[in-house]
């Protein structure tokens, strides 16, 4: 991914282009109408890149502010007022929220910053939008040194980052408690190393006084300052720059840094820091810059492109993929249109051919089938009396004084409802007589005899012990369900009256008995 | 930023894109979609029509196994008398076929006019009407097993359906005699003969 971004610092910028991981440039341009027009010219070369600007500048200045507490959109507008009332004059300016709540009160510590002489980016930013070079944002070098605390090892309440850049010079960074408070930029055109380092000394005393004056540093507070450097101009600070009660220095190998960042082939550029915070910013691009938004637009048109782009590729895609489904869709139904009207005919023609073979019958073959197993239906259903009579038979076969008179044989579902012509009496329940037919397919055939017993001669004990026998023996057939004596030779029950003579000799005795019997008929089955 | 302060020529070229993007995409998804519409709805129409010759197909599959099965029972039960009208007059010669081959010295009838009849326990009649007769027999009878072979000759003699219901065995006199003119035995047996009207035969 390719980017380009702009250094500019008091005088000068410098073009540098991202090409992946690779840094191209810089290319310079002097701030003067030439320059402007030459950077305008360069930036045409290719308008779409998109461009980031670095500043690097002394006019940058930082306040830090105690503000109520609020969020949402009260705190951007507070912040944004508090921005207008530190710094009227230039648009160039930025607040945001460092601590929340400090000090158990309802307070935030904010840091607002601006570029107080507009003057110094505004040309090259016209440069920028004359060619509509897409800006992301305006950023500031101070910004980014937050990136170098942990590559530093800062963990000083109070410490102070020195860097040296090839054209804006050297800029200190006070960090207290991991925020940033202040950042100040000062010439530094000495080429040689120790001067170089007495120059640090001399703006590392100036920095701690005006701390001081911002009470940020007191008087016996310890100040760490952490400089990054390389080669002759590092040795040179190892040996200037001593300890006292009040100052700690440490020293950084720009070249051996743990930032992730490969200093420059170039030997000049790799004396300085400008390619590191360039390596910096393109690793993690600050969230707030001095840009207007009337300065990005170029982005936002750029973003709404892309976007639009996005779109309009999602649009076709998606059609294509529908349209493929449809295609599809379109090509197994076309498939299957055929082959149904391909089987349907097939299947004609053996629905034809089957209904040509079938012989004519008066009724439909439902009907035949209702009717056959209706047939068979009633053919089961029906009984006769054989097997009851071939029962009885056998029964009396062993008792030839037994007189039979009549046998009354019905069929019935239910023998507990049986009716017979010679007495009303119903035959020996097999199931309990509910008043109902019972639902069941069983039918049962009932057989009523009535028998008296030949030669009696009035002995009744005898006459119920022959007739007890011979329902015994009917009943050890076991086709037969149940055998009872429904009237015995005397009746001897309690409630009907009981008539007779003793003591004479009776030629007319007679004993007559009832029997019933019931036989379940046995299907046959299909 | 204002609607009015918007750069349009610095996004016209998207813009355009993406309206050729929208109607590409409404066309081609438009044109197949009519197209897979129309398809559709030939497919459900061939659909129908497959389904509705497969289901007749297998409708006539299952009537010939039907009549396969149970034309040749009914055509026996149409000889028999038992589809369609009453034949009583094969009923009554065959009375007196039996009456003399199993040697009834007496023999009345009397049968009850047609009616619907209800079976005794469920009987499925199906789209048939099931009617019954109720015939009372009065028989004269040397011996009460001449009634036995009687009746099961008349069960086996494929003249119709009939159920017995009832039969009252009497003896004719005190004593039996051995003689071949006197009955010995009266019986009254009541029975049913059925028979089914067809429902109207399909055109």
């Amino acid at each position: 991914m390719s980017g380009r971004v702009i250094l500019i610092s008091n005088g000068h910028a410098a073009v540098y282009v991202w090409q992946g991981k690779h840094l191209h440039g810089p290319m310079e341009f002097m701030a003067d109408n030439d320059g402007y027009a030459a950077l305008a010219e360069h930036l045409a070369q290719d308008s779409g890149m998109v461009t980031g600007v670095l500043v690097d500048v002394i006019e940058e200045e930082f306040r830090s502010e105690r503000v109520p507490h609020v969020v949402g959109r009260d705190q951007v507008g507070l912040l944004k007022r508090r921005a207008e009332q530190a710094f009227r004059l230039t648009p160039y300016r930025m607040a945001y929220i460092q601590n929340k709540l400090v000090d158990g009160k309802r307070e935030d510590d904010a840091l607002i910053s601006a570029i107080t002489n507009s003057d110094l980016i505004a040309p090259w930013v016209k440069s920028l939008t004359r060619s509509k070079v897409p800006l992301r944002g305006i950023y500031s070098l101070a910004q980014l040194y937050g990136e170098l605390l942990k590559p530093l090892d800062v963990i000083e309440k109070r410490a102070l980052i020195i860097t040296r850049q090839q054209h804006g010079g050297m800029r200190q960074a006070f960090y207290f408690d991991q925020k940033l408070k202040l950042s100040r930029l000062s010439p530094a055109p000495s080429a040689d190393p120790e001067a170089h380092a007495d120059q640090l000394l001399a703006e590392v005393d100036k920095s701690q006084r005006y701390l001081a004056r911002l009470k940020l540093l007191g008087r016996d507070d310890m100040l760490v300052v952490h400089c990054v450097s390389t080669g002759p101009e590092l040795v040179a600070l190892r040996e200037t720059c001593r300890d006292t009660t009040t100052l700690q220095f440490r020293f950084h190998d720009l070249s051996t840094l743990n930032t992730g960042f490969n200093a420059s082939a170039n030997a000049v550029a790799a004396k300085f820091c400008d390619e590191l915070f360039l390596f910096l910013l393109k690793r993690h691009t600050p969230l707030r810059d001095y840009a207007m938004p009337v300065e990005r637009r170029y982005d936002v048109y750029r973003r709404v492109r892309a976007a639009t782009h996005g779109v309009s590729a999602m649009l076709l895609l998606l059609a294509l993929v529908w349209t493929g489904m449809n295609l599809i869709d379109a090509r197994l139904m076309q498939e299957f249109n055929s082959s149904a009207g391909r089987i349907s005919g097939d299947i004609k023609q053996r629905y034809d051919h089957v209904m040509e073979e079938l012989p004519k019958t008066p009724v439909s073959p439902q009907n035949l089938r209702a009717g056959v197993e209706l047939a068979r239906s009633l053919t089961n259903k029906s009984a006769l009396p054989h097997p009851m009579l071939y029962a009885l038979s056998a029964g009396l076969q062993g008792f030839p004084q037994v007189d039979v008179q009549s046998i009354e044989w019905v069929v019935t579902p239910d023998p507990a409802s049986v009716t017979f012509s010679g007495a009303a009496v119903a035959a020996t329940p097999v199931a309990p007589a509910t008043g109902e037919v019972p639902v069941t397919n069983d039918l049962y055939q009932v057989a009523q005899v009535k028998a008296s017993l030949r030669a009696f001669d009035g002995d009744y004990r005898k006459a119920f012990e022959q007739v007890n026998r011979l329902v015994a023996t009917l009943k050890s057939n076991v086709e037969l369900e149940s055998v009872r004596a429904v009237e015995l030779p005397l009746n001897t029950d309690p409630a009907v009256l009981l008539q007779g003579k003793t003591g004479v000799q009776e030629q007319n005795h007679t004993a007559l008995f009832i029997l019933q019997a019931v036989m379940k008929v046995k299907h046959e089955i299909h | 930023m204002k609607f009015t302060d918007i750069e349009w020529p610095v996004l016209r070229g998207a813009l355009i894109g993406m309206a050729v993007a929208i109607a590409v995409s409404a066309a081609t998804v438009g044109i197949t979609h009519y197209y897979v519409s129309r398809l559709a709805a030939e497919n459900s129409q061939y659909q129908a029509s497959l389904n509705q010759i497969r289901d007749r197909y297998v409708a006539a599959i299952q009537e010939r196994q039907l009549i396969e099965r149970y034309w040749p029972q009914y055509r026996q039960l149409q000889a028999s008398g038992f589809v369609g009208d009453e034949n009583r007059l094969n009923w009554i010669d065959l009375l007196h076929l039996m009456a003399a081959k199993h040697r009834v010295l007496g023999l009345t009838y009397e049968v009850l006019p047609r009616a619907v009849a209800a079976p005794d326990q469920n009987v499925n009649t199906g789209e048939f009407q099931l009617q019954g007769s109720e015939m009372t027999l009065r028989l004269d009878l040397l011996h009460e097993g001449n009634l036995l072979a009687l009746l099961q000759d008349l069960s086996v003699q494929n003249a119709g359906i009939f159920n017995l219901k009832s039969c009252l065995i009497d003896r004719a006199q005190p004593e039996i005699t051995i003689n071949n003119s006197t009955s010995n035995i009266s019986a009254q047996c009541k029975l049913i003969w059925h028979t089914i009207q067809p429902p109207v035969a399909p055109s």
